[in-house]
C-alpha cells in the first residue's frame, strides 16, 4: 500500500511517463486510455517482470551472488530500454525510492559497483518487495497501477478534467495488465524477460527530456 | 536457406554464397571486404512461406548487403509466413545491410526474427524499413523479434514488436504505418548537430551498450530521412574508421 502511495517521498511526481510529449504530439484526451494500454502490455510489462526478477534474485541467490546477478539483470533490462532518457529517468526515480529503502528496509537494496549507474526503479521496487513480504503477482499489480497513476496523475494537472474520469482510465489500465500477471509473476531467468517495443512511447519519452518550458521531466 | 559468409583467405576474400527464396549474387570482392546483392526470386512472400537467411562475416572481413527490390508479404491462407535472418559478425567484422522496405499487406500475418551475434570490436549498421499496407491499405499483422547480443552474451539490443494495421495503438505507431529504422551496433553514432529549428527527422535513442537507433514513424516509406542517417553513420563502421 505504502509503495503504491504516490506521496511516497520518493521522487515520482517529476514524471509524466512522456504523456506531455504525447500531448503535444496531437494525442488526443479520448486515447488517453488507449495510450495506458499500450503502455501496460508494452513498457510496463518490461518494467513489470524486472521488478519480479529482481525479487526472485533477492530471495534465492546467495548474498555474494546477488550483485553480479542484479547486474546481469540490470543489463537485460537496458537491452529492452533503447532510450537514453528513459533508462536515464528509471534510474533516477530507483535512486529515490533506494535512498527511502535504505531507512524502511536498511540492507534490502546491496549497493551497486563504483562507477555503475543507479539501480533501476523496477529492480529497487523488487529487492523492496522481497524484503516487505510482498508476493509476485501483487508486484506485478503495483507497477501496473503506479504506471497507469503517474500518468493519470499528470493528465489531471496538464489537462484539469473530471477526478473520477482519471480514477476511471486508471482501474481500466490495471485490467489491461491483468491478463499478463500470472505469466510475469512466474518468471525467473532475466534472460527471458519479455521484450515488448512501443516506437511512439520511446520516441515521446524522448522528446518530454528536450522538451521546451515542460511542467514534468519524464 | 540463403546463405552469404565471407571469409579471409590467401588473396581475395573466400565467398560462400548459397540460393534460397532470396538469392545472393556477387557484386564486387577484394583482400578483405566483399558486396553481394540480394535478390528476391518472386519478391513475395505468401502465407506459409518461410524465408531464412542467413549472413556470416568471418574475423576482420567487412560486407555490403544491398537489396534488389523490397518484400511484399500477401494475405495468410491461415498459415503465418515468417523472415527469419541470423547475422554472426565474427572479431572486428563489419556488416552494412541496406534493406529495402518490407510491405505487410491486409490480411497478411508475417514473424520476422532477426537474430545477431556480434564478435569483439565488430560492427553492423541495418536498415529495417516496416510498412503497414499497400498505398489506401491499412496493413496485416506483424510480429517483430530482435535479439543481438555479443559472442559473450552480453544483450546489446532485444527488441519485440507486435503491431497490427487494423487495430493501430496509441504509443505503439499510433496512427503511422512506417516504422523506418536505421540501427548501428558496435559503435556510437557520431554526434549530429542538433538543429533546433528543424527539430523533424529520425529520433536518434542511444543504447546503453555501443550502438544507437536512428527511428522514423511516417505516414511513407519516401518520406522518412533514415536512408540519409544511414549514410551519416555508414563511416562508423566502414574500415579503418570508428576504432573498434
Amino acid at each position: 500500500m505504502l509503495l503504491a502511495d504516490s506521496r511516497l517521498p520518493a521522487g515520482a511526481h517529476v514524471s509524466s511517463n512522456a504523456l506531455e510529449a504525447a500531448l503535444r504530439d496531437g494525442l488526443r484526451r479520448d486515447e488517453v486510455g488507449a495510450y495506458l494500454a499500450s503502455r501496460q502490455v508494452t513498457v510496463t510489462r518490461v518494467e513489470a517482470g524486472t521488478a519480479v526478477l529482481a525479487r526472485h534474485l533477492a530471495l534465492t541467490c546467495a548474498p555474494e551472488e546477488l550483485a553480479p546477478a542484479l547486474a546481469a539483470l540490470e543489463a537485460e533490462w537496458a537491452a529492452r530500454t533503447p532510450g537514453r532518457a528513459q533508462r536515464e529517468i528509471t534510474r533516477v526515480l530507483g535512486d529515490g525510492l533506494r535512498r527511502l529503502a535504505d531507512v524502511l528496509w536498511p540492507g534490502a537494496i546491496p549497493p551497486v559497483a563504483a562507477g555503475a549507474p543507479p539501480r533501476p526503479r523496477p529492480v529497487v521496487l523488487g529487492l523492496v518487495a522481497a524484503a516487505a513480504g510482498l508476493p509476485a503477482p501483487e508486484l506485478v499489480r503495483l507497477v501496473a497501477y503506479d504506471d497507469a497513476q503517474t500518468v493519470v496523475a499528470a493528465l489531471l494537472k496538464l489537462e484539469p478534467g473530471d477526478p473520477r474520469a482519471g480514477a476511471a482510465l486508471v482501474l481500466e489500465a490495471c485490467a489491461a495488465m491483468e491478463p499478463l500477471v500470472g505469466p510475469l509473476a512466474a518468471l525467473q531467468d532475466p534472460v527471458l524477460l519479455p521484450s515488448a517495443g512501443a516506437p511512439q512511447t520511446e520516441d515521446w519519452a524522448e522528446a518530454q527530456s528536450a522538451l521546451p518550458r515542460r511542467l514534468f521531466r519524464a | 536457406m540463403t546463405r552469404i559468409a565471407v571469409e579471409r583467405a590467401a588473396g581475395p576474400v573466400r565467398l560462400h554464397l548459397a540460393p534460397g527464396l532470396l538469392q545472393p549474387r556477387l557484386v564486387s570482392r577484394g583482400g578483405t571486404s566483399a558486396q553481394v546483392a540480394l535478390v528476391a526470386s518472386g519478391a513475395t512472400l505468401l502465407g506459409g512461406d518461410e524465408v531464412a537467411v542467413d549472413v556470416e562475416v568471418g574475423d576482420g572481413c567487412t560486407l555490403g548487403i544491398e537489396d534488389v527490390g523490397g518484400t511484399v508479404a500477401y494475405e495468410s491462407t491461415g498459415a503465418p509466413s515468417r523472415f527469419d535472418v541470423r547475422i554472426r559478425l565474427g572479431v572486428g567484422a563489419r556488416l552494412i545491410w541496406r534493406a529495402h522496405p518490407f510491405v505487410v499487406t491486409d490480411g497478411a500475418d508475417v514473424r520476422r526474427r532477426t537474430a545477431i551475434t556480434l564478435g569483439e570490436g565488430a560492427a553492423l549498421l541495418l536498415r529495417e524499413t516496416l510498412v503497414l499496407g499497400r498505398t489506401g491499405e491499412r496493413g496485416g499483422r506483424l510480429a517483430t523479434a530482435l535479439e543481438a547480443r555479443s559472442t559473450s552474451g552480453t544483450p546489446l539490443l532485444i527488441e519485440h514488436l507486435d503491431l497490427d494495421g487494423a487495430s493501430p495503438r496509441p504509443g505503439v505507431l499510433g496512427g503511422h504505418r512506417v516504422l523506418d529504422t536505421a540501427l548501428l551496433l558496435g559503435r556510437r553514432p557520431p554526434e549530429a548537430p542538433v538543429d533546433p529549428a528543424d527539430p523533424v527527422g529520425p529520433r536518434v535513442l542511444h543504447l546503453e551498450q555501443p550502438g544507437a537507433i536512428g527511428r522514423a514513424l511516417g505516414a511513407s516509406a519516401h518520406a522518412t530521412d533514415v536512408a540519409a542517417m544511414m549514410e551519416s553513420w555508414a563511416p562508423a563502421v566502414g574500415a579503418g574508421e570508428g576504432g573498434a
